[in-house]
């Protein structure tokens, strides 16, 4: 163990070391008192592309690893050892940049708009994580994300929520999600990277607002297990969703359950399904009544939800600047109004004021078929947590829950039994 | 195989079969295509924020400025 410490130490350092050389500045440029100016560089900055390509390595390297300590040593030690890591390199000295939660953003905005070139390492974060998720369950989660590092590590004194309050709680990330691919899609914002709570802290430079934010977020994390995580994090949907199909998920027991139940309330995050007894069979009249109520509601859901959601499409794309700047220049009046920067950018940058209002109804238009889209999908994810609660599921044995299990490898030592 | 085994493991190939397809289109478009895109979130590391006068590159340099103060 302290050799493989000690690897994993001088790789670090080795990688901090040559991140640290190749940004020094060897010669000062020359200042040429003629008048002349360097021409711009025709070539890329090779820079840029190696950096990325050593942070998609340590992004293999740090998942491979933590999947090791998970699956195979079975060690929270691991975990903790990758967390901080996590925490020192894509936290701090990446400033949380390029992270897995924010490449959601970049993917939908290249899906959408095929004139955007997706950077090669925002893909690679958005893919790689969800690849392992498939086969391993939520390792990413457990450590090597950063946002959910630095709240782990927070977690001193964990008190469980009431589970209508998770399920309640629970269905944010959705919604957040949905927002932020309307808001990608229309090449709007990227809402997540704007609202992160952690990246200002990481930066040393967020406004008192974000940092307020941030730190109520990890005084939460004292209490509650990664309060952004289960009741936020919008990829944290995804990796929830892929990881319940994953191949090797981690197990509570490495063996056969004695169904000792000390690991019953081990999980901070509440993911550990007990077991649970043979139930009568139900009625065969009664589960089709069900079921088609359930195939009624659901569709009625959605129309519902997208109609309200329509309703306000005007006030969601006020996000949006050009639609802002429209409206604004529609209710602007020189004689009584000063006039605002955004408006004077907009009088020199040589635009009429007709291509504005064009462009701006155009997005107006997308936005109000989005947030029909919108609302069908949050009517969806209601109508099946709705169809969730009335489904039964035989269970013998204490298994972590696949979709909510984070892998942070808490409960493993509450087994008693050993593996063969 | 399990009924629920084989459904798993056809959903995990369908989601690597479309995680693959969906990189390998973007690969293949960043190689060959020219960017139009003009949604340019990250403004600092614009190249031309300097003397940009967009509303966006604008308010950027605003809310920079005022993060300073």
């Amino acid at each position: 163990m302290k050799k493989i410490f000690s690897i994993f130490s001088l790789f670090v350092l080795l990688i901090i070391d040559f991140a640290a050389f190749a940004q020094t500045q060897r010669f000062p440029r020359p200042e040429f008192e003629s008048g002349y100016t360097q021409p711009v560089a025709s070539m890329p900055e090779p820079r840029a592309g190696i950096f990325a390509l050593v942070d998609v390595l340590l992004l293999i390297a740090a998942l491979s690893l933590i999947t090791w300590f998970i699956h195979r040593k079975r060690s929270r030690t691991g975990v903790v050892i990758t967390s901080l890591f996590s925490i020192v390199y894509f936290g701090f000295l990446r400033e949380g940049c390029v992270c897995s939660v924010g490449s959601v953003q970049n993917v939908v905005l290249a899906l959408f708009n095929p004139g955007y070139h997706i950077p090669l390492s925002a893909l690679a974060f958005f893919v790689i994580p969800l690849v392992y998720t498939l086969f391993f369950g939520r390792t990413f989660c457990a450590g090597v994300c950063p946002l959910g590092a630095v709240q782990d590590v927070f977690l001193l004194r964990p008190v469980n929520l009431k589970k209508w309050l998770q399920k309640v709680l629970g269905l944010i990330p959705w919604i957040y999600l949905g927002l932020a691919i309307l808001y990608a899609a229309t090449g709007t914002d990227f809402i997540i990277c704007r609202y992160d709570p952690f990246v200002g802290i990481f930066r040393f430079n967020a406004t008192f607002f974000m940092f307020a934010i941030g730190a109520a977020f990890l005084l939460i994390s004292v209490f509650i297990a990664r309060p952004y995580c289960r009741f936020l994090c919008p990829y944290g949907v995804i990796l929830n969703l892929v990881s319940r199909v994953s191949k090797n998920h981690l197990s509570i027991t490495p063996a056969s359950c004695i169904q000792c139940k000390l690991c019953e309330n081990s999980c901070p995050l509440d993911a550990i399904n007990k077991p649970v007894e043979v139930k009568q069979m139900e009625g065969k009249r009664s589960a089709t009544r069900r079921f088609i109520l359930l195939g009624m509601i659901i569709p009625a859901l959605m129309i519902i939800g997208g109609w309200v959601v329509s309703n306000f499409h005007e006030n969601l794309a006020m996000v949006n600047s050009k639609v802002r700047l429209a409206n604004e220049l529609l209710h602007f009046d020189s004689n009584t109004m000063k006039e605002s920067l955004e408006i004077e950018g907009f009088r020199t940058s040589g635009k009429t004021k007709e291509e504005l209002y064009l462009e701006s109804a155009a997005i107006l238009k997308q936005f109000y078929y989005g947030s029909w889209m919108l609302g069908a999908f949050i009517g969806l994810v209601f109508g099946l947590s709705l169809a969730g609660l009335t489904r039964y599921k035989y269970r013998e044995d204490y298994e972590p829950d696949k979709g909510e299990c984070v892998s942070c490898a808490r409960c493993l030592k509450y087994c008693p039994v050993e593996s063969n | 195989m399990e009924r629920r085994d084989f459904l798993r493991s056809g959903l995990r190939g369908l989601i690597i079969a479309g995680l693959a397809a969906i990189s390998g289109v973007f690969v293949y478009r960043n190689y060959t295509t020219k960017e139009t895109c003009e949604f340019t979130t990250p403004c600092q590391d614009c190249k031309q924020l300097k003397s940009c006068k967009k509303p966006e590159g604008l308010k950027f340099k605003r809310d920079q400025q005022a993060s300073k103060n």
